[in-house]
Order: C-alpha cells, then structure tokens, then sequence
C-alpha cells in the first residue's frame, strides 16, 4: 500500500496528472447538480461509442465500389462481433440525433442560449448540424442499394440549391458523376475531417460551458462542484444511453441491402429524422422546390441562429411563448410530415412490394457472396446470378413484345409458354396465325393444317418436339417421330427448309424456316443474334437482332430461360380467337 | 455529506465503467476476430477439385532436371474468390523415365518467403544467400529447415499438385491457414 501511495507520488511529481485532472472536474455547477444538465455528456458519450465502433469497423472495411459492399458484408456476416458493432454504430447514431434536439430543448427551456452564451449556442447548432453530416455521409459508405439510392438523392438536391449548389455539388461528388470519388470522398470526411472538426468544435463548446457555468433554472440557489454529483448523473445517464444503443443493436440489427446498382429502381427512403425534408420535396415540386430544399431549412437555420435575440433576456411570460412559437410549429410540422409520408407508404402496396423485392435481392446478394465475391466486384456477382439473371434478361430484352404468363401480355410477338413443346407445335400447326399463339406476327400465308388428321397431327407434333429434344427431358416417342417424317417431308417441307428431302412443288419457292432443331438450344440462338437469317425467319422477320446488343454470356442465359418455358403449357388455338376469325389462308404461299 | 460524495464517486466510477465494458467488449472483439477467424472460403480449397491444380503434362517433364512451373488456382482472400489466379510456385522433377514418380518441391524459402532458383545443381535463395541440395536439403544459410515438399500426382498424364503455404522460419514444417 504504501509502495503504490509512493509510486503515485513519484508519478505526480513527473507529470502532475493528478492535479490536472482534479482542475478538470472542479467545474462549478451554478443552482447545483441536476439530471436536465445530464444531456450533453451523454452524447459525448454516444460519440465515442460512435468512434470506438467507427475505428474497428476501419479494421475490416475497404472503401472502393467494387470493395466497399464485400467488406461490409464479411464484417456483418462472417467476423464475430460485426454485425453488433456495425448496428451499435448505426443506432448510436439515432441516440445523437435524439439527443441533441432533448440537448437544445433543455437549453432553450432554460434560456442557455441567452447572452452571455450566444456563442455556445452557436457552437452547439453546428456540433448538431454535423452530426447531420455525419449521417448523410456516413450512410452510403456501405455502397448498398439504399445507402447509395438516399445519398444519390441527397447530392442531387444539394445541385439544384441556388448559387453555390452546383460547385458545392462537384466538391462532393468529385466531379458530376456519383460514383468511385464519391465513396472515397464521403469516407474521408465521415473517417477523418468532420470528426477532426467535431473535436475542435466541441473542444470549443465544452471550454466555453467551463467559463460561463451550466444555465441554472430561474431561482435556483446553490452551489455545486460536477464532480462527483453530477459526474454520477452524468455517468448513470451514459450508461443508459450506451446500453440501449448495444440492446437495439442486438434486438434489432442493421440491414445491409443489395450491392449498389446504379442502373436499378429502388424504393429510396431516408431515416427517420430526414423524411420530413423528404416530404417536403413531395410538396413543393417543379420550380417551388426550392422552398422545400433551402426557403423552409433556410428559415429554420435563421431563426435558430438568431434565437438569442428573437428569445432575448428580458423576454418573460406570453412575449417567451410568442418568441418560442415558431419552434413548436417547426417541429409539429415535422412530424406531421415525417407521420404523412410513413402513413403514405404503409398505405403503398407498389411500395411494400418493391420493398419486399430489396429485402429479397438482399437476402440472395448474401447467399451469393458466402461463396466469393468474383473480382468483379458485388454488382457483377448479383448481375450474374444464376438463379435470377436469366429471367432479368429474358423481360428487359424478350419479354417487351412476346407474350409470357406471369411476365408480359405483349402482342408483338409470338406467344413463349410452351414454345417447343408437342401442345405448342400441334396448336401452331393446326393455326398458325391464330391470335393467342403468334399475335400481330404477320404470318398469314402459312396454310393452317385443319385438314390434317388428329393422328398425323400428334405425329407432327412428336417430331417437332422431338428436334429439340436434350438430355434429361421426357424423351420423343420414336415410332411417333418416325410416322411424322413422312409427312413432314410431304406438307411442310414444299416450302420448309430443312434436312429432309423436300418434294418439290413447282412454283413453290423453299423460303420459310428450317424445321431441324427447331426448338433447340441452338435454333433458339440462331433465331436471337441472327433471325433474318435465311434458316431462320429471313428479311421477313421483324424481330431485332441481338448479337451486338447482348454478350454471349447474356445470350446463353435467354436461351436457357426460353428453352426452360417449354414445360409450361401452351395456348389452346381450339377456341375460336378472340377478336375476329382469321382471315381466309391464302392457296399458296406468297412468294418474295 | 462524506458518505454521499463517497456514493457518487463510487456510481460515477461504476456507471462509467460499465459503459466503457459495454461498448469496448464488441469493439475489441471484432478488432481482433480477423486474427482468430479464416475466412470461409479458404475452406473449400483454393483451387478446383479439392485443392489439386494441374501444373504440366507428364511428357514434358525432362528426366531427373527441375523445372519450375506456377500453380494457377482460384484465389481466396477474406471475401473476395477470383478464380484462375497465380496461387505460387513449384519446382518440379520427373525421377525416372517410364515411371510416374514425380518430385514437387515449394519455390517458397523456408526462411522469410523469397522465391528459390535453381543455379548448376542445387537450389539458392538470393535474398539471404540460403542454398538447398537438389533433393531439397538445406544446406547453407540461415534457412532453418528444407525446401518444403508439395504432394504431388499424376493423372492421365497431367501432373497435378496440392498447393500449400508452410509457416515462414521455424524448423518444423506447419500449414498455414
């Protein structure tokens, strides 16, 4: 004991630590110690929760667009302890926000903005804005679907501000696009300048408190020191706010949605405390939107700056309630507007739709990535998914004139369900042109085949099935294909091309499609990146070809969607045609 | 009044600490799972089929010469998989003619990591001057143990190795990761 007595003694002696410290908690606490000074220490608090878990997430993540995602991801899922710290340092984030507007209300209920602590009052409006820009750049970091969609949006209203809004905007972005400088520039300000600016300020703020003394409530008396008594209510209201921070990290988690895509539509919403300005924008639109992107904060900010005056000294009674007016109705206007766009999408079903859809493309973007994200980056893996992309391809290139149940009810093309099937090959042979099959497709100088027999019509059938036929399908019936070719060979092959030896027709010239393979992977190919092939569909064909719009890659992906629609069933050309009745066949074909 | 500071003191020190315990526990936590967590990939093997890569064909292999060859390989860091990427380097001898005895030795120096040459014949690290017998001994030079072996087979006449890191300056040969 007295060893340790004689080495704190030596210690003091060197560095005089001690009494530096003692100087340090010797602050008066002018009317006493009370819980409503507790506010501002608790956000200290909640800011170095917010830098511890900052810097160990800096041990894992990688800011880079094709980076950024990856890293969170192997934070959030893979290492022990990331996803609770990746939620405490969102939810520490809701605890400043919600404690510097408890921190300013005290304040201006107290009257501590009032000479002689304008300055402070100042300071602490721009310690509150920066915990602003600390979210705003803080929340794209993750390069996810919603960081990236809100803070896009965020930087884009930040351009149409007047006069200083579009140079203010290339500052940020790095230039006009939003893109790689723009993540690494958002984490150089959220890492690196505004907490630097943050410790000056609130250096600043806490030196100032130190000079003039906590804001006693009117008629207060007496006289306490902080420490240890409102040290103690500082430090118990800490804790609280600390271990409500780790309880909603733990009970409730931080999402991390799908990898950012620029090219994607995306239900963007902003937390909690941005919807009212969100809304705003929904309310003052076209050339009034600048009443809800500057005008109303503009005024707000004014109005705040300029509160020790508005709110001066001698103000007492029903002048305090006039003075303070202006920021009840601030802050019931946003909740009322923050409640309506809440009420306005509960009530959205596209809303929780496309909600539901994130949630979704999330949950796959994770599964995708337990098994390595590619070099290529996040969005390459989830583009190329294999589950998914080939049905994306199908909708945005196919699915825009041919008809899909489940997926489209365009007419510019063919009908897709069932094609290569026996039920799509029996229906087209008995009814080429019939409306639910091959819609606006101008096909009318193929001869329906009504005269065909049920039989010969099966066998047909089989033997078409039976050109696009792989393994591990139902297999053709090879009797039924066999009696097929010879009537294949008679009735379409006048003026089918293909292998089997045609019987010439005179004045018949062979131009329509070749029926070998059809249905196959590899007719399919050739009918999407050359259908005016003369095999194919020739000149006729009005369909575009797709061989330099689509890489091969891609093109296999729609050749395996397509090929995979065949075992759905096909339309039924029994039923007489909704519209009208078809036009009369022509005898013969038309020849070019 | 000496009791009550008393109290105070002790729940402010107590609350503080708490907090401190409540946010610095997930903190260092995560800060140091890296270290005792590998990543999930490296599991399954970092190349194809088990961990085996096809480095040459058994043909072209001259009887009783090294030569080296690179071991290509789907490269597993942290989160990231790419495939068909340079995992390392081996040195590669067929013993015998007719037969499919072949030698696979790491290009990986025992000592600190450098890349081994061959010079006349025996084996020379240039970065610490260690040198190695052309069975793979060590010979001369701070290397503590021998070049390190690679498990090596031979199917349908491709030679295939098992790529593997061994850890760096310690005489017994341990895997890394």
């Amino acid at each position: 004991m007295s060893a340790l007595s004689q080495l704190r003694e030596t210690l003091e002696s060197r560095t005089g630590l001690g009494a530096s410290m003692h100087r340090a908690a010797d602050v008066a606490m002018p009317g006493g110690a009370r819980w409503r000074h507790v506010f501002g220490l608790a956000l200290v608090a909640l800011f170095v929760v917010e830098a511890l878990t900052g810097v160990a997430m800096m041990t894992v993540y990688s800011p880079g667009t094709q980076t950024a995602w990856a890293s969170t991801y192997y934070l959030q899922y893979v290492l022990p302890w990331g996803g609770l710290v990746r939620a405490m340092h969102h939810f520490a984030s809701h605890g400043l926000v919600v404690g510097v507007v408890l921190h300013l209300l005290q304040v201006v209920v107290a009257g501590g903005h009032r000479a002689p602590r304008e300055v402070n009052w100042w300071l602490g409006l721009a310690l509150g804005a920066m915990v602003l820009g600390f979210a705003m750049t803080g929340f794209p970091l993750a390069w996810d679907q919603r960081g990236y969609w809100v803070s896009h949006v965020e930087t884009g209203i930040m351009g149409t501000l007047p006069v200083v809004g579009p140079t203010v905007q290339r500052l940020v972005l790095g230039g006009t696009q939003y893109g790689a400088l723009t993540l690494t520039r958002f984490f150089a300000l959220h890492v690196f300048v505004l907490p630097a600016l943050l410790v000056t300020l609130l250096g600043a703020h806490v030196a100032i408190v130190r000079r003039h003394g906590v804001k006693a409530p009117d008629g207060a008396s007496g006289d306490e020191r902080w420490w240890p008594s409102q040290a103690a209510r500082d430090a118990l209201v800490a804790l609280v706010a600390v271990v409500a921070v780790a309880w909603a990290a733990r009970r409730y988690g931080v999402a991390l949605d799908a990898p950012a895509d620029g090219q994607s539509q995306y239900p963007a919403r902003p937390e909690w405390y941005f919807m009212p300005l969100s809304q705003l924008l929904h309310h003052f639109q076209g050339s009034r939107q600048i009443i809800g992107t500057a005008v109303i904060p503009g005024v707000l900010t004014a109005y705040l700056a300029a509160l020790p005056w508005v709110d001066g000294p001698s103000r007492k009674g029903a002048a305090r309630v006039v003075a303070l007016a202006p920021l009840v109705i601030f802050a019931a206007g946003a909740m009322f507007l923050g409640w309506e766009l809440v009420h306005h999408d509960r009530g959205d079903r596209e809303f929780a739709k496309a909600t539901r859809e994130a949630e979704r493309q999330a949950r796959r973007a994770v599964e995708l990535a337990r098994m390595g994200v590619p070099p290529e980056g996040p969005l390459e893996m989830v583009r190329n998914d294999p589950a998914v992309r080939p049905a994306a391809l199908f909708r945005q290139n196919c699915a825009t004139c041919h008809a899909v149940r489940g997926m489209s009810e365009q007419r510019k093309g063919p009908r897709l369900d069932g094609f290569g099937s026996r039920g799509w090959a029996s229906a087209f042979v008995a009814w080429p042109d019939h409306p639910e099959l091959m819609a606006t497709t101008e096909i009318h100088d193929m001869p329906p085949q009504r005269r065909v027999n049920d039989d010969d019509l099966r066998a047909v059938s089989e033997w078409l099935y039976a050109q696009g036929v792989e393994r591990g399908d139902p297999p053709a019936d090879a009797a039924l294909v066999e009696r097929g070719a010879p009537i294949i060979r008679e009735r379409c092959n006048a003026c089918h091309l293909g292998s089997l030896t045609p019987s010439d027709v005179e004045g018949v010239v062979r131009d329509a499609p070749s029926l070998d393979g059809w249905g196959s992977r590899e007719w399919i190919y050739e009918q999407i990146v050359n259908p005016q092939r003369m095999e194919q569909y020739w000149a006729r064909n009005h369909m575009p070809r797709f061989r330099d719009k689509l890489s091969e890659r891609e093109i296999a992906m729609i050749v395996g969607y397509t090929r995979g629609l065949r075992t759905r069933p096909a339309p039924d050309t029994v039923r007489p045609p909704r519209p009208q009745p078809p036009p009369e066949p022509a005898a013969a074909p038309v020849a070019p | 009044m000496s009791d009550r500071r008393r109290v105070l003191k002790v729940v402010a020190g107590a609350a503080s600490a708490a907090a401190a315990g409540v946010a610095g526990v997930p903190v260092v936590g995560l800060v140091v799972a890296p270290a005792h967590t590998p990543s999930p990939l490296a599991a399954r093997g970092g190349a194809a089929e088990g961990g085996w890569s096809i480095v040459a064909r058994l043909d072209d292999l001259a009887v009783g010469e090294f030569v080296q060859v690179p071991v290509i390989g789907s490269e597993v860091d942290a989160w990231s998989a790419s495939p068909d990427r340079r995992l390392g380097v081996v040195w590669l001898m067929r013993r015998t003619a007719g037969s499919d005895a072949v030698e696979a030795l790491s290009a990986v120096c025992p000592h600190l990591g450098c890349l081994i040459e061959k010079q006349g014949d025996h084996f020379n690290c240039p970065c610490h001057v260690s040198s190695f017998a052309a069975d793979g001994r060590a010979l001369e030079g701070p290397s503590p143990r021998g070049m390190d072996p690679i498990e090596v087979r031979v199917h349908d006449g491709n030679v295939l190795v098992r790529w593997v890191r061994f850890r760096l300056g310690v005489a017994d040969r341990v895997k890394e990761g």
